[in-house]
């Protein structure tokens, strides 16, 4: 049986065992995607004997949870070792690495994986997965990414997503979704807009809005989408240059949208207790 | 009282990720005086007390009157704080509201600004009901009565107090709601309590627990554990001399529980929100 030292850090804690450690930081604030900061971190810790890299893996946790796991062979003073990256949530996320020999830092990572829990409740606004347009960038605000068109601003084309919102509409929803979502209101519409129903190939119903005008002497068009299964809703508007090609590309991202997991606390995470 | 429907107010939102919103000339509350105008700033980080906040932002005012700071909770059930003040700017009496919703390690702030005293009632509105609250079931800081003349540091999922005068510190861990999350505050807040610990009943705290207490090197150590089937509450006292178990079971009876969210949330998809 390893026999594991526990060491409180500035951001959280370090577990250490003979010739393995891992560090645990349950608050970790980041404005890249989970992806990107496993792939940051790895490079990090591997660096620069990375030998084999892992394609990166997405699991669910007992919370319902996202979490992206990493992994990359390295050699460390000589030895062949393992170090794993796992980053659970999102703002903040919880960040696990292990570093030991192959095979078993991945499973002590994933072990923690599955027994920590995030603590931010369930019902809070949330990332969730989606395939943003090839080539455009993303850029963090509060509440929502925006994706830019890699030639803007001479090609004017901005999509936000927002953050997935639990399924109310109270008052502070009503407000947050005045201040935060709506769009800029110096848009003339020529006409009415278009609905149309819409299912994202991963089975979240909602409704399409698209609607015509011109704002600032430019012809412009914006496409909302609103969309929500039993738990969330999932919105998204683009307001851009009336072109084909990239009304398509924001229909291609907004059809991507996937629906978050639920929580699977009922099953295991309770069994503590009822010792 | 005012009306918080502030879709014809007029929006900018700045680089910072503040929302300005200026107020329609029609508008019934603030028509006769020409001009009020609201600042929303989401997730502002670090946390702060409210007088830090009105400091940070008074810089282009002087403060003629100052009402107390009144403290509220939210319908979502976040603690939230307020305050109104008589300021002038150049030449001009105004009311200045200001408060703050603080989460558990990024706030909400919003200030508004106007020749009406309405303008205070405006933001005390707008805080108390129409701010997204988180979820309320996550690892939360509880309200307390902290020991006069300790100073507060900031740690992960715990906050360390720090005796002025003698070598001793209480670490108030982060209220914890039952389920998987508790074993990660178990791994970061570590309190083990030895086998030979004294353990007593904590009496007149908000919830029921006990308190261990043992010796090391002459060195005083408690843990105080409090739990009922929502909340876990844990809080851990090192200190040379057994004088500061006082200062301990203080600070444990003025814990709070966090408030219920009262939100009048109803389900619904409104597509309403795309303004063209």
């Amino acid at each position: 049986m390893t026999v594991w030292t526990r060491t409180a850090s500035v951001d959280g804690v370090v577990l250490r065992a003979s010739d393995s450690w891992i560090q645990i930081r349950p608050r970790v604030r980041t404005l890249i995607g989970a992806r990107a900061l496993v792939d940051a971190t790895l490079a990090t810790l591997a660096a620069p004997s990375a030998i084999v890299r892992e394609p990166l893996r997405t699991l669910i946790t007992p919370e319902g949870e996202l979490a992206t796991v990493g992994g990359a062979r390295c050699i460390s003073r000589g030895r062949d070792r393992e170090c794993t990256v796992v980053i659970v949530g999102d703002e903040p996320a919880l960040c696990i690495e292990a570093m030991g020999e192959p095979g078993l830092a991945r499973d002590h990572a994933l072990a923690l994986t599955r027994e920590l829990g995030l603590g931010l409740g369930g019902s809070r606004r949330r990332w969730f997965r989606y395939d943003p347009p090839a080539g455009w960038f993303g850029v963090r605000r509060s509440g929502a990414t925006l994706w830019f068109h890699p030639e803007h601003p001479r090609v004017p084309a901005i999509a936000y997503v927002f953050d997935a919102r639990p399924f109310v509409a109270g008052d502070a929803d009503r407000f947050d979704r005045f201040v935060l979502l709506s769009m800029g209101d110096d848009f003339v519409a020529h006409g009415t807009s278009k609905v149309m129903p819409m299912r994202t190939t991963h089975g979240i119903d909602g409704r399409r809005r698209v609607v015509e005008g011109n704002r600032g002497g430019r012809e412009l068009v914006r496409v909302a989408v609103a969309c929500a299964d039993d738990q969330f809703t999932y919105l998204a508007h683009f307001e851009g240059a009336n072109d084909a090609a990239l009304i398509g590309a924001v229909h291609r991202m907004t059809d991507s949208f996937r629906p978050l997991p639920q929580a699977r606390i009922a099953n295991d995470a309770f069994a503590m207790w009822e010792a | 009282m005012i009306e918080t429907d502030l879709t014809r107010w007029s929006r900018v939102q700045h680089g910072d990720g503040s929302v300005v919103l200026t107020a329609p000339i029609q508008h019934p509350a603030f028509a006769a005086n020409r001009h009020a105008a609201l600042r929303i700033r989401h997730d502002v980080r670090p946390i702060a007390t409210l007088d830090a906040v009105c400091e940070e932002l008074q810089a282009r005012m002087r403060i003629d009157r100052c009402e107390p700071t009144e403290r509220f909770v939210t319908r979502g059930g976040e603690y939230g704080a307020f305050r109104q003040l008589s300021v002038t700017v150049g030449d001009e009496a105004l009311t200045w509201g200001v408060g703050l919703i603080a989460g558990d390690d990024r706030m909400t702030i919003v200030d508004g600004l106007a020749r009406s005293p309405n303008i205070a009632t405006l933001v005390r509105d707008v805080l108390e009901g129409s701010i997204p609250a988180g979820a309320f079931e996550r690892i939360r800081m509880v309200p307390y009565r902290p020991p006069a003349g300790w100073f507060g540091v900031r740690r992960t999922l715990a906050t360390c107090w720090l005796a002025p005068e003698a070598p001793a510190v209480i670490v108030a861990c982060d209220a914890v709601p039952r389920g998987p999350a508790e074993r990660l505050h178990a791994l970061v807040c570590s309190l083990e309590i030895p086998e030979g610990a004294t353990r007593t009943p904590f009496e007149g705290a908000v919830l029921s627990g006990g308190v261990a207490t043992w010796t090391v090197d002459r060195r005083i150590w408690a843990v105080v554990e409090l739990a009922d089937e929502r909340w876990i509450v844990r809080v851990a006292l090192q200190a040379g001399d057994d004088r500061h178990l006082v200062v301990l079971r203080d600070l444990v009876r003025s814990i709070e529980l966090p408030p219920v969210p009262m939100s009048d949330a109803l389900p619904g998809l409104d597509l309403g929100w795309m303004a063209t």
